[in-house]
């Protein structure tokens, strides 16, 4: 043990007797490790977070139907009626969107009425910044977005239960009217408002559904079905889009997403393999040139009873210790930086447009651990041929050179 | 017969059986080909060693010297011809074998130092017991006693090469004679040295290898270690002579040095 260790020293002597050469050939490889830690955090985080934010927005057992271009079928209450009926359909929910006036303190602001079901956000995961959404909007309750509360002057925390009033207007595609210039006002109506939703900068409202069917609405733009099995999903989705409707669900688009990144991991992969490539050659260039100028050395032990299997050691071990310290160095400075990049995205990045705090790195711990397993790998590799050579030199002639 | 591999793993001190030689050749010969030519750096090489004795071998540069003493430290095998350790035919064992011997009981002492630059004198000394796994303490206090015996004072800070070359090749024999070897192979280790240097060299290493029955075989052009020896063998063209020896080209130990003074120069003008 003590003669191992012993080697160890001599190793780290050796690998560090240029120690401006070491540190540069160690500072390469960091550096190159880094960059593809870095990569491969950003793309785990990104996929997470922009697979968060898909997930916040629907959720996986839920089918969108609407309209197809023709508009030839429409989504009625006998169309609705038929979906319900599909096995594994549980909740539907319906949408539409329709145009709509708000008054308060004689202000009258023109904006996107959509006339829900109750348990319209209870399907997604629209997530309130007051008030509550739950069986919201019914009776006479209003959902709005936290523009119309900054347009008429209202305080947030003040919003939840003043009132506003609602005029909504209804065109011909609402009401099955075959004239089309056919419009349809409800009077103002006053409503409460139960919460406040975050859409940026787009002024928009939420009211019940019921109150614009009293109008004559007889079909909406779009229905959520909530599945009672999520693995029928296929089967729902060619069911409905055989009655002449469109389906989406937010699995298409995650499947869209992961096709995405599948691409960019395979560009990361072709860096991690230029990394590699680099690796090697440093550390092959390293080793050679140590074994140049330590044949002396070589020589020496070799006469002083060093076994070909203890040179193998020694160069096995200086090249271990170079790619390994650039490797762990590498993901320690990845790590950092993918850190430092999140503080600077979290800064930058408007907190309310995410549903949770910003994180587009993540410390990729498979990443690191193939980085830390392949240095080792590229250390024994790049250290055969200088062992090759060592074992082969007549230590006579080279101690004597 | 004694088998030296038990003798060193029973850590046992050498035995002098006068009788048998530490080390024998029986037409050792060595061939390389270089081009389509084939070389023989030493050809039919016959030697006895005995144990404790100062073999001066003489011979200008090209001689096969090195070749020879290569094959006595069973770091090349002799295409033709047997090489025997303590009467146990050294090329018999494995590579791993014949290094321990070299590890624990044969030292070489080089024209040229080599040093580890990082290691202290101290550690450098230490380096044959290192390798063979004492604690570096113990190492340590051994290396010390050694630089004493040879005059140099132990600095755990000073480097080797800080050294002048006379102390250097001090320090190196200390380093030589720290494993208690049974044989040194002296490669011209006194060819750098001032005459002052030379002297204390050689009465070093010839009192202490008197002392503790170490072997030496020594390749010099030396004259200073003429006088220490009775036994001189001289090296040409891959044969060794002995000085007595009635075919031996030369008939006198002078004609042999004047021979290797010529060749010094020429070598020199070359």
């Amino acid at each position: 043990m003590r003669r191992q260790l012993f080697f160890i020293r001599l190793a780290l002597i050796n690998t560090f007797k240029k120690r401006l050469r070491a540190v540069l050939a160690i500072g390469v490889i960091a550096l190159t490790s880094a960059v593809v830690v870095v990569l491969f955090g950003v793309d785990i985080g990104l996929h997470n977070l922009v697979q968060n934010e898909i997930n916040q927005s629907d959720s996986t057992d839920v089918v969108t139907v609407t309209l197809r271009n023709t508009q030839q079928v429409k989504l009625d209450d006998t169309a609705i009626s038929r979906i319900k009926s599909i096995s594994s359909v549980g909740q539907v929910v319906q949408f539409v969107g329709i145009f709509g006036t708000a008054v308060l303190h004689d202000i009258n602001l023109n904006m996107p009425l959509y006339a829900v079901s109750p348990e319209y956000f209870m399907l997604g995961s629209t997530i309130s910044i007051a008030g509550d959404l739950n069986k919201q909007p019914s009776d006479n309750n209003v959902v709005v977005s936290k523009k119309v509360i900054e347009i008429y002057g209202m305080k947030l925390d003040q919003a939840v239960g003043q009132k506003i009033k609602i005029k909504a207007t209804l065109t011909s595609d609402n009401t099955g009217s075959s004239v089309s210039t056919d419009t349809k006002e409800s009077p103002i109506q006053e409503y409460t408002i139960v919460g406040v939703i975050d859409r940026g900068d787009l002024p928009l409202a939420y009211i019940p559904i019921d109150n614009i069917k009293k109008l004559g609405l007889t079909s909406v733009n779009q229905v959520k079905v909530r599945l009672t099995d999520v693995n029928r999903v296929g089967e729902v989705r060619e069911s409905i889009e055989q009655q002449g409707f469109q389906t989406t669900s937010i699995i298409d688009t995650i499947n869209q997403v992961d096709r995405l990144f599948a691409v960019i991991r395979s560009v990361l992969v072709i860096f991690g393999i230029i990394v590699f490539v680099v690796t090697i050659s440093a550390t092959f260039t390293i080793i050679s040139l140590t074994l140049m100028e330590e044949t002396k050395q070589v020589g020496f032990l070799r006469i002083n009873g060093f076994l070909k299997r203890d040179v193998n050691m020694l160069f096995l071990i200086q090249s271990i210790v170079l790619t390994l310290l650039g490797a762990v160095g590498g993901s320690i400075l990845g790590t950092i930086s993918g850190n430092i990049l999140n503080v600077f995205s979290r800064s930058v990045a408007s907190g309310e447009a995410f549903s949770s705090d910003v994180t587009i790195f993540e410390t990729p711990i498979a990443a690191i651990v193939i980085i830390i397993a392949l240095s080792v790998v590229t250390g024994w590799m790049v250290s055969q041929i200088p062992i090759k050579r060592a074992v082969s030199i007549n230590p006579l002639q080279e101690l004597k050179e | 017969m004694k088998n030296p591999i038990n003798d060193i793993e029973n850590n046992k001190s050498i035995e002098h059986e006068l009788s048998a030689p530490i080390i024998e050749t029986l037409g050792i010969s060595k061939v390389y080909r270089i081009g389509s030519t084939m070389v023989s750096p030493v050809t039919d090489v016959t030697l006895q060693v005995g144990y404790g004795e100062l073999v001066i071998i003489f011979g200008p540069s090209g001689a096969g010297k090195s070749t020879l003493i290569s094959m006595l430290m069973g770091l090349e095998k002799p295409d033709v011809g047997e090489v025997f350790f303590k009467g146990v035919s050294l090329y018999n064992y494995t590579d791993e074998q014949r290094a321990v011997i070299r590890l624990k009981k044969v030292s070489y002492l080089p024209q040229t130092q080599y040093w580890i630059d990082k290691l202290s004198i101290v550690d450098n000394v230490a380096l044959p017991l290192l390798l063979q796994g004492w604690s570096k303490s113990k190492a340590r206090t051994k290396a010390k006693e050694y630089l004493k015996k040879v005059g140099i004072s132990p600095d755990l800070k000073q480097a080797p090469d800080q050294l002048s070359s006379g102390q250097q090749q001090k320090v190196a024999l200390a380093r030589a004679l720290i494993k208690d070897p049974w044989i040194i192979f002296a490669d011209e280790p006194t060819a750098h040295l001032d005459s002052k240097s030379v002297d204390e060299v050689a009465q070093i290493l010839v009192d202490t290898a008197e002392k503790q029955k170490i072997t030496i075989v020594m390749v010099t052009h030396d004259l200073s270690f003429l006088k220490l020896s009775k036994k001189w063998l001289f090296m040409q063209d891959g044969r060794l002579w002995n000085i007595e020896d009635k075919q031996n080209p030369f008939t006198n130990i002078k004609q042999v040095i004047d021979y290797i003074e010529v060749q010094k120069e020429k070598e020199k003008e070359d």
